[in-house]
């Protein structure tokens, strides 16, 4: 989508070769100038600070303990690179995870899942929204924390389509976006979005990617 | 010693059987020593008049104290007749006997029983430490009692190598010679006998003493019963000895009194008693073990815990310090009950190794304190008897307990290994397959973003990609989940948990585990869960674990219908195997209809597996565990310090005291004792008269004034002539005044003084003698006006006579008998006179006094040189 003149330049970190390398080329492929790769953490700061990317698409799990290096990472690019975009990918569903990355300030911020990124499609269209400026919560994830039953939870009481809106402002989406996604109205989405944020009780936010933090932090109680 | 028995143990001791015939012929053969000894000296030609007299309540005491050694060498051979310690008995006792042996008229058999009775001393010591085995345990006892016996010879050879002549020192007129003596030397002879004294008190006796108490201090509590009566009395008796020894060897007024009187008397006689007792109430005392085998077979039949057996044994024989040790498997050495081994004490005076067998084949060792063996012999080999099936029986148990330890460990380490393997297969897929997958997956999108009229078969084949991703994820979730090795248990469950289809509430602390505990925990959670979603139709469930006590305690719990089958299929069978396998548990309650509880308990610590890497010896012994061990482990051998408290301690300190104060005491009353007061205050004065009209005959030749006072006796005179002196041959020389070697006797000195200062009497003394202890002055006498040359010279012995046949001071003349002396106060002169008496006639003081009355006139003519004395 992007026209040359707007490529988007990325930094790879990940310690893993084989998917690294692929990633990159999958990256160049979809129009994204990948501009460096790293294998740890200081490689990926320092990297960062010299080819000053527009996303860095970074790895949870890094040396040396491959836990969560990837998180200290990435607060540490957005502390002082405030403008640099930051797509964490992880393994498997850690719904902490996300909402630590996106508490302090979730615009530019995503966290996908790594069998995320085979396809293609998904994997530009995360990296796209996050360049914007957007936040990005992997749909897994969502669906994840969607799916936990409590007992007597106000969430038995949206409509389907509410639920189905309710998870698309989860993972980041605007409402344009929604509205494309579903083919309904925007007015239509708003109306929803709306009822969705009282019937939960929360209050409701003019900006996607706080809309994001306040449905993240509703949905795991 | 074995306990050999083919049948089940016996219900105590077989009763052993009296050695009657033994016993006859030594009692024949003490009482032969003893009467024999009695009877002897009256029959011997020898007569030695300075035997003490006998009084009737001093034979009683001696005959008592031969009653009481008798029954105590019996006791003794009847218990042991194959042991020492009778025979050390009899001949401790024989040698107080030997004394007998100096009336035979010979002089070698004189001198050497001479020897042979100082010796009896060492005996009574070797006797005293002995006991109660027969034997002395250690170099100390045998260094003590060695003293002992060479001090004795030393005395006996100090007398016979230094006395010239026997007679002052006990032996009759017509006695053996010393046929030994090498160099008549009094003083020597005086200074070795003290010095032996002196180190026999101050050496050999307290040595004694603290040989004593050292086997009391080392003895187990079985043993120590009975040594106690003799290391209670022995120190008295030995200090009452040494008390009365002293109080008459130094006059001291207040002991001598005290032992002349009734009181002291008796204690006199029961002293040597306690010895005797002493021994027979310590073997008495160990008879009543025996009971305490009877107790044991009770106690055993009762059944003893596994790893008790040793406690019991040591109740059983009093013995706290005992050890149970049996064969190693290995073959070679010992083991205790715990595997450990265990070296068998070699050499050690207080540890005795009893071996118990059956058929040959070694069951186990007993170590223990000898003393048990030799105060009640047999003993060990009856509670062995008894304890025959329980040391089998535990020692089936060890190897029982052996086995299942390496069976426990080696399931330990199969569901480590598995887990470890499990891990690596995870890891594996996570680092190899997934990543491949993933990057193919990549390269075909691309691929298909490149080749258009490829895409949709690249789609496809992506598609195919996926699912085999999405398999190889489940696939190695199922193995082991990588959000558990990376997360931890919390976050593992969380992930369950959202994918379980129901409301689950999670409430795990958030800390890591081990990562055996942490894979357990999750599939019990998981497969729980799985069922809850599968068959529990619950609404809810909640999922909880807790650490606490060292095991973490997870539980699973859903309000669903209950009556869940536990364990028998579905994967809890495997969960519960993995569980048992670390020593955990797993429990399900599910009453039908009222919800199920899932409970796991997981130890957090392992119970002393061994690692993978460490190798496990087959030795099942070595590895078996018995906690009760660790309790015997912990029992302090009873070889502590004697408590300060115990009586026995307090009462041999006092006597030790008593001992030592009376030794210190001794020391500086070797002083002058100033002798004052006129000679009359000392010499009682004898009246001798002889009745007028008797007989007087004067014998010119031996200037002997017989006088006849009886028909039938004779009592002569000697009297110095004066005018019967050869002026020419004077054999009278006055002698050196000897050195003054202790002061005289009270008594003898002012007799001494009284008649230097006699006129007319020249007396000279010049020498010294010690007769029964007593210090006899040699004086050379002579009656006679000339100074130069008095006539006459004769030499006698003055001492104190205290028997009871003198009754003031005596004197000696060498060729006659004891004789009292009389002293006479005629007229203004003092004549000393020499009484002897006739060969059958022996008079008593007594007699002399009330019979006879002489008066003496001196020559008419006295020379003019003679000064009359002044009254």
């Amino acid at each position: 989508m992007s026209a040359p003149d707007q490529q988007i330049r990325i930094v790879l970190a990940d310690d893993a070769v084989l998917l690294r390398e692929a990633l990159a080329a999958a990256l160049a492929a979809s129009g994204f100038e990948v501009v460096g790769q790293a294998v740890d953490v200081p490689g990926l700061l320092a990297l960062v600070d010299r080819a000053l990317p527009d996303v860095a698409v970074v790895d949870v799990r890094m040396p040396p303990t491959h836990t969560t290096e990837g998180l200290e990472a990435a607060r540490r690019i957005r502390a002082d690179h405030p403008t640099i975009a930051i797509l964490v990918l992880s393994q498997y569903v850690e719904t902490r995870y996300a909402v630590d990355l996106i508490r302090d300030d979730p615009a530019g911020v995503g966290y996908l899942l790594k069998q995320r990124v085979m396809k293609l499609d998904d994997l530009s269209d995360a990296v796209r929204r996050v360049a914007a400026g957007g936040s990005v919560i992997d749909p897994e994830v969502v669906a994840r924390l969607l799916g936990r039953r409590r007992s007597h939870s106000p969430l038995d009481e949206l409509t389907q389509r509410e639920r189905e809106i309710l998870a698309l402002m989860a993972e980041g989406r605007s409402n344009a976006a929604i509205a494309e996604r579903l083919t309904l109205e925007l007015r239509t989405v708003e109306g929803h979005v709306r009822t969705i944020f009282s019937k939960l009780g929360l209050e409701p936010t003019t900006e996607d990617h706080r809309r994001v933090l306040a449905v993240l932090a509703y949905l795991r109680g | 010693m074995s306990a050999h028995a083919a049948i089940a143990p016996a219900a105590g001791v077989q009763a052993r059987r009296l050695p009657v015939g033994r016993m006859v012929v030594v009692t024949l053969a003490y009482l032969a020593i003893i009467v024999g000894a009695a009877v002897y000296p009256f029959v011997s030609p020898l007569h030695d008049e300075w035997f003490p007299p006998v009084s009737p309540l001093e034979k009683f005491g001696d005959a008592l104290l031969g009653v009481v050694w008798l029954v105590v060498l019996l006791v003794s051979l009847a218990r042991q007749p194959h042991g020492r310690l009778w025979k050390l008995i009899f001949v401790a006792f024989t040698a107080q006997r030997i004394g007998t042996l100096m009336f035979v008229p010979n002089s070698l058999v004189w001198s050497l029983a001479r020897i042979a009775e100082q010796v009896g001393v060492g005996v009574f010591a070797q006797l005293l430490l002995a006991f109660p085995s027969g034997y002395l345990r250690d170099r100390f006892d045998r260094v003590v009692v060695g003293l002992a016996y060479s001090l004795g010879v030393v005395w006996a050879l100090n007398e016979l190598l230094f006395v010239g002549d026997w007679r002052p020192i006990g032996c009759n007129p017509d006695c053996v010679r010393n046929v030994f003596v090498v160099l008549p030397n009094e003083e020597l002879y005086n200074w070795l006998r003290n010095a032996i004294a002196v180190a026999f008190s101050l050496v050999v006796l307290p040595l004694l003493i603290a040989a004593l108490w050292r086997h009391w201090h080392l003895a187990a509590p079985a043993a120590r019963r009975t040594l106690l009566p003799l290391v209670v009395g022995v120190p008295v008796w030995i200090a009452v000895g040494v008390a009365e020894i002293l109080s008459r060897e130094l006059d001291l007024a207040p002991g001598v009194s005290f032992f002349d009187s009734p009181s002291g008397r008796a204690i006199h006689l029961i002293a040597p008693l306690i010895f005797p007792i002493g021994l027979l109430v310590g073997m008495l005392r160990a008879r009543w073990s025996r009971g305490r085998v009877a107790s044991l077979v009770v106690e055993l039949g009762r059944g003893v815990p596994v790893g008790g057996l040793r406690d019991v044994l040591a109740r059983a024989l009093d013995d706290p310090s005992l050890e149970l040790a049996f064969a190693a498997p290995s073959g070679s050495g010992f083991v205790d009950a715990s595997g450990q081994p265990l070296e068998l004490p070699v050499g050690d005076a207080y540890r005795t190794v009893t071996r118990l067998e059956r058929e040959d084949e070694l069951l186990g060792v007993l170590i223990h304190d000898p003393a048990i063996e030799a105060e009640d012999p047999g003993l060990v080999e009856a509670v062995g008897n008894a304890a025959r099936l329980a040391l089998e029986n535990e020692r089936l148990a060890a190897e029982v307990r052996s086995q299942l330890e390496e069976v426990r460990a080696s399931r330990a380490r199969i569901v480590e290994a598995a887990d470890v393997e499990r891990r690596r297969v995870e890891r594996d897929l996570h680092d190899g397959a997934q990543q491949r997958l993933v990057a193919l997956a990549l390269r075909l999108q691309v691929a298909s973003k490149s080749t258009p009229e490829a895409a949709a078969l690249l789609e496809e084949a992506t598609g195919e990609l996926q699912t085999a991703i999405g398999e190889v994820r489940g696939l190695a979730r199922g193995v082991h989940p990588t959000i558990l090795t990376e997360a931890g248990l919390r976050a593992a469950v969380d992930a369950l948990a959202e994918r379980t289809p129901l409301p689950v509430t999670v409430d795990i602390p958030e800390r890591r585990f081990d990562p055996t505990v942490e894979a357990t925990a999750y599939f019990v959670v998981a497969e729980a869960l799985t069922n809850v979603a599968r068959y529990a139709e619950a609404t809810e469930a909640e999922v909880a674990a807790l650490a606490e006590d060292g095991r973490l305690v997870v539980t699973v719990e859903d309000d669903g219908r209950g009556g869940a089958d536990p364990i028998a299929g579905s994967g809890l069978r495997g969960l519960a195997d993995r569980l048992a396998a670390m020593e955990g548990r797993l429990t399900i309650t599910s009453p039908e209809g009222g919800g199920t509880i899932l409970r796991a308990e997981i130890p957090l610590v392992a119970p002393d597996s061994p690692t993978i890497s460490a190798p496990v010896s087959a030795d099942p012994l070595a590895l078996a565990r018995v906690r009760a061990v660790s309790e015997a482990r912990a029992l302090s051998r009873p070889r502590g310090r004697m408590r300060l408290s115990s009586p026995a301690f307090l009462i041999m300190a006092v006597a030790t005291a008593i001992l030592i104060v009376a030794l210190a005491a001794a020391m500086p009353i070797f002083e002058a004792r100033p002798v004052s007061g006129r000679a009359d205050d000392f010499i009682r004065p004898f009246d001798y008269i002889i009745p007028a009209g008797s007989n007087v005959r004067l014998d010119r030749h031996t200037d002997d004034l017989q006088v006849f006072i009886s028909p039938g006796n004779k009592l002569g005179l000697s009297v110095w002539a004066v005018d019967d002196v050869l002026v020419d041959h004077c054999p009278w020389q006055p002698g050196e005044p000897p050195g003054p070697v202790r002061p005289l006797q009270p008594g003898v000195d002012g007799l001494l003084a009284y008649l230097q200062s006699v006129d007319g009497l020249h007396v000279s003394p010049t020498g010294y003698m010690f007769i029964d202890r007593r210090q006899a002055v040699r004086i050379d006498l002579a009656v006679g006006t000339d100074v130069v040359c008095p006539a006459g010279p004769r030499w006698l012995y003055l001492w104190r006579d205290t028997s009871p046949r003198g009754d003031g001071v005596a004197m000696q003349v060498p060729g006659d008998g004891w004789l009292p002396l009389a002293v006479l106060d005629v007229d203004g002169q003092t004549i000393v006179f020499e009484l002897w008496g006739g060969e059958d006639w022996a008079p008593t003081g007594r007699e002399l006094v009330d019979s006879i009355r002489f008066l003496y006139q001196p020559p008419a003519n006295p020379s003019p040189a003679s000064p009359t004395r002044t009254p």
